[in-house]
């Protein structure tokens, strides 16, 4: 083919051009340290990038999440760890407090720890999360959520505790509300609760008392009079519905409930059984410093004081196993916010890496590459250099 | 001795062109568009006699140009293609840049949004973190607000240029006409020479012509050439051009058409050059970009909103408008009879498309179909006032009356997004709650779910993923001109060898040429001087 010379010139430094445009390319690329500069670098990848990071920034508003239920768990389990340590001690002070060796002097000191508790109960129930959100208020955490009002607590919260998502699709209660941690415990045996009348002045005391068989019971208040060796079965309206015979100590099954006294009744003691009743677990502890503190002077006091306790101390023991129920939800969601959070972090890194792999320069490879380029260039500029420098009419003399 | 005397004059003569033409090669190696020259030398015919014929010398029986029509109409074919891919790649390239810029662009603020909604829900009723909502929201709106505004720019820019582009192809064909005139002149001055340096010059000024819009030409018998734009419109026909005129479209939305003398809307059969590309740009670049654009806003703005009005506000009242309501743009047909105007706003975002609309009225009826594909979409609603004719994830409320045969162009989402704001500015008013209770977080999950959530397609596609097709598929057209680019000018290098091979000037070539004709030149000077040494020798033997 014929070369004209503007072609041979044209066309070296069209090479040098694209030579010169290579080697831009290469150095944006070791400079940013991006492998694609736009999205027209590689539209696939690009894209695949930009699902990528929709992932990570998505991971990351769950691991956010999981970071703050972490907090807000692990603060709520450790306030619910000192509940129950307060309840413990609680239990450890009316058995101690219901022992025959104590004075009403020392009985009033315990009942003055109890009353203590009580105190140090609310405001666990009080505590918020350090930034000022009630731990234990559901979702209306901005205020105090428990108040005592004398003879029991009144709750300002609400019942739903607030959700964060940790994963697609999955949602964690953060807390619990304070409703259903430390209101609406049921008296007595969860179902009836058994008191001794005042005016009774036997020795005898409540050693048990169990709804066996809810069947049988019609819901109704009844009560049982000790006369000689039998039992009057009264209803509501006091009304005798059945004499029993009666051996102390034994157990009675009455209504479907179960019931067994120690020591002796004297004539026309009484015993009043009612379905249970509601109460918070404030007002528990102060029901029980209230039994510690009351009279017991007189053998019927003393015997009443005992049935008491008796009914206090199971409502304590279901206290307890609530708080125990509660803590161990708390501890499995804190559990499930780590493990979501650990593999968030797995997955963001592996994400990084697919990300990086997409979208990062190979440095080595960029590098031995911007050499190359350099020396191509190199060589093309020496080319139309010598090219340029050959003409016939040098020879024309 | 006369013969020979005139046998080396012709010589002289003819090797005094041939050096002529040399020197106007190489005075011109340099020069766009010359094709080299060459003498074209021809023996006289012989004088005949007894003894045969005899030689009577050379004659320069033309110069002559060396050129190839083929390759010049590939070259004209070259230089609008190339025109139009670099025309298209350029604004290609920069939409890809805007829209993929990692701080220009639109992925981090709205991913800043949804960390915002997510940040929320942790602690929704703190003031700050609702401040911090309302404040990535407005980012958001801001980048959509100059996502939009850059687009536009864009946009107006093809207008003036194509304003500009049109009025070069007018001067150009003004000059194609006047140089017309002058060939057909000079071919007839000169017993049909061909006038080598005016043909370069048409052919210069062709390929001039065809870089600014697609031609076909055609030559006729006089010499002069006849040059077509688009489906066939002169647009010079020997001595004579007519101009192109750039006008509003008949809708009058701000769009420019491309017309022909007497009026005639030739936009859409123009393709190549600068113009076409230009085109081109306008309708697969910009106006998909700015239509998904829209699209993400008006789809983002219903979705936020529809959950915001779910939920309460710290004062436990039903949220309201969380980002301003958006419009689309409607126009009506200048040429429309009645005084109907056209309100548009967006219903259920699963089924809002990316296109333009045209509206019907028959006089009785109201009918859409989309302006790309044709097909018609379904209506529903009377458009009677407080009925709105829904379709195609629009509300089109009509005002006015309208009269039979009037259309109206809709264009809902082209310049939806510059509308976008933020409508709310009370932190108070955020609804982050899916209940009344002040502390709830429910509505803030929804709003952050919203990130993942389907919203277009009939609610397939999210938010995030709607911006990542857009992204992405204007890297694909950048992509796609950057390669067409890359082979049209591997394609135009070879066209333009295969040119220079045949017309351009090598020096060097010049430069034997140069010796040869010399080396002739001086002969044909010996040959004269023979002939005057015979001549003297006559003289002299008759002086005795």
């Amino acid at each position: 083919m014929r070369v004209s010379t503007l072609l041979l010139h044209q066309r070296s430094l069209d090479l040098m051009q694209m030579q010169q445009q290579n080697l831009l390319r290469t150095q944006t690329q070791l400079a940013t340290q991006q492998k694609l500069l736009t999205a027209a670098d590689d539209p696939g990848d690009w894209a695949a990038a930009m699902g990528m990071d929709q992932l990570l920034a998505q991971a990351r508003r769950y691991q956010s999440n999981a970071e703050a239920a972490q907090h807000r768990l692990s603060l709520e389990e450790s306030a619910l760890a000192e509940a129950q340590d307060v309840l413990a001690h609680a239990r450890e002070l009316a058995i101690q407090a219901n022992s025959s060796t104590q004075s009403p002097q020392t009985r009033a000191v315990i009942a003055q720890e109890l009353q203590g508790l009580r105190a140090q109960l609310l405001a666990i129930a009080n505590r918020d999360d350090g930034q000022g959100r009630y731990l234990f208020a559901g979702a209306r955490d901005a205020a105090e959520p428990f108040s005592w009002n004398g003879s029991s607590a009144s709750y300002a919260g609400d019942d739903a505790p607030r959700l964060l998502a940790i994963g697609n699709a999955r949602s964690i209660a953060v807390g619990d509300a304070g409703s259903a941690v430390f209101m609406g415990l049921a008296t007595g045996d969860g179902q009836v609760q058994v008191s001794a009348d005042v005016a009774n002045t036997g020795a005898t005391h409540l050693q048990q008392a169990q709804l066996r068989n809810p069947a049988a019971y019609d819901g109704n208040a009844f009560s049982l009079r000790f006369v000689g060796g039998s039992v009057e079965i009264r209803d509501a309206a006091d009304t005798l519905v059945e004499t029993r015979s009666y051996e102390p100590g034994s157990s009675l099954q009455v209504n479907g409930v179960e019931l067994r006294f120690a020591g002796t009744p004297a004539d026309g003691d009484r015993y009043h059984i009612e379905p249970s009743t509601q109460q918070d677990m404030f007002a528990l502890l102060d029901k029980l410093a209230n039994i510690v503190a009351g009279p017991q002077q007189t053998t019927g006091e003393r015997a009443g004081a005992q049935t008491a306790m008796q009914q206090a101390l199971s409502e304590l023991e279901a206290a307890q196993a609530r708080l125990s129920s509660i803590r161990t939800g708390a501890g499995l969601r804190l559990g499930a916010a780590q493990d979501a959070a650990a593999m968030l972090s797995a997955q963001t890194v592996e994400a990084e890496s697919a990300l990086s792999k997409l979208r990062d320069v190979d440095v080595a490879e960029a590098a031995s590459r911007l050499q190359r380029e350099l020396l191509a260039l190199q060589a093309a500029q020496a080319a139309h250099a010598r090219v340029q420098g050959l003409s016939l009419f040098d020879y024309l003399r | 001795m006369a013969d020979l005397l005139s046998i080396g004059m012709s010589g002289l003569l003819a090797y005094r062109r041939a050096l002529d033409t040399a020197g106007h090669n190489i005075a011109n190696a340099n020069t766009a568009g010359y094709s080299r020259q060459r003498v074209e030398l021809a023996a006289r015919p012989g004088a005949g006699s007894g003894s045969g014929y005899v030689g009577t010398g050379v004659d320069v029986a033309t110069v002559r140009r060396l050129g190839d029509d083929l390759i010049s109409a590939r070259l004209q074919t070259d230089a609008s293609a190339y025109a139009r891919l670099q025309t298209y790649h350029g604004f290609a390239s920069r939409v890809d840049s805007l829209l993929s810029d990692a701080d220009a662009g639109l992925s981090r603020p709205l991913q800043g949004f949804f960390d915002a909604a997510n940040a929320l829900s942790q602690t929704p009723s703190s003031t700050a973190a609702r401040q911090n909502l309302i404040g990535a929201a407005d980012t958001l709106a801001a980048r959509m607000r100059e996502t939009q505004a850059q687009l536009d720019g864009m946009a107006g820019e093809i207008h003036t240029r194509m304003r500009a582009t049109v009025d070069e192809v007018n001067e150009l064909s003004g000059a194609l006409a006047d140089l017309n005139r002058e060939i057909v002149q000079a071919y007839g001055s000169f017993g049909g020479q061909p006038p080598n340096d005016l043909l370069d010059r048409r052919d210069q000024l062709l390929q001039e012509l065809s870089a600014r819009v697609g031609i076909s030409t055609s030559a006729q018998a006089d010499g002069s050439v006849n040059v077509y734009v688009g489906g066939g419109q002169a647009l010079v026909l020997g001595p004579r051009s007519t101009a192109l005129g750039v006008a509003a479209d008949v809708y009058d939305s701000g769009r420019l058409d491309i017309v022909h003398a007497g009026g005639a809307r030739i936009t859409a059969q123009l393709g190549g050059g600068v113009l076409g590309g230009l085109l081109d740009a306008r309708r697969e670049l910009l106006d998909p970009a700015r239509a998904r654009l829209g699209r993400i806003a008006a789809g983002l703005t219903e979705a936020v909103n529809t959950q915001h009005a779910q939920g309460f506000d710290a004062n436990g009242i039903a949220g309201g408008d969380f980002f301003a309501p958006l419009r689309g743009a409607a126009f009506a047909a200048t040429a429309n009879t009645g005084t109907a105007q056209i309100e548009v706003s967006f219903g259920d975002p699963g089924a809002l498309g990316e296109g333009d609309y045209e509206l019907r009225f028959d006089g009785s009826a109201w009918s859409l179909s989309d302006l790309r594909s044709g097909q018609s979409v379904a209506l529903t609603g009377s458009g009677a006032p407080g009925d709105p004719l829904v379709g195609a994830g629009l509300e089109l409320q009509i005002g006015g009356s309208a009269s039979a045969g009037d259309r109206f162009l809709i264009r809902p989402t082209v310049s939806a997004a510059a509308g976008m704001a933020v409508a709310l500015d009370d932190p108070a008013r955020l609804a982050a709650a899916a209940t009344t209770a002040s502390g709830d977080n429910g509505n803030a999950r929804a709003l952050a779910d919203l990130a993942s959530g389907g919203v277009f397609n009939g609610g397939t596609q999210s938010v995030l993923a709607a911006h990542a097709a857009l992204v992405s598929s204007a890297g694909a057209r950048a992509q796609q001109a950057a390669m067409q680019l890359d082979a049209q000018a591997a394609i135009g290098q070879q066209t333009r060898a295969q040119r220079e091979s045949v017309s351009g000037v090598n020096l060097d070539e010049e430069a034997a040429d140069l010796i040869r004709y010399q080396q002739a030149y001086q002969a044909a000077a010996r040959v004269v001087q023979v002939a005057d040494t015979l001549f003297q020798t006559l003289l002299q033997a008759a002086a005795r």
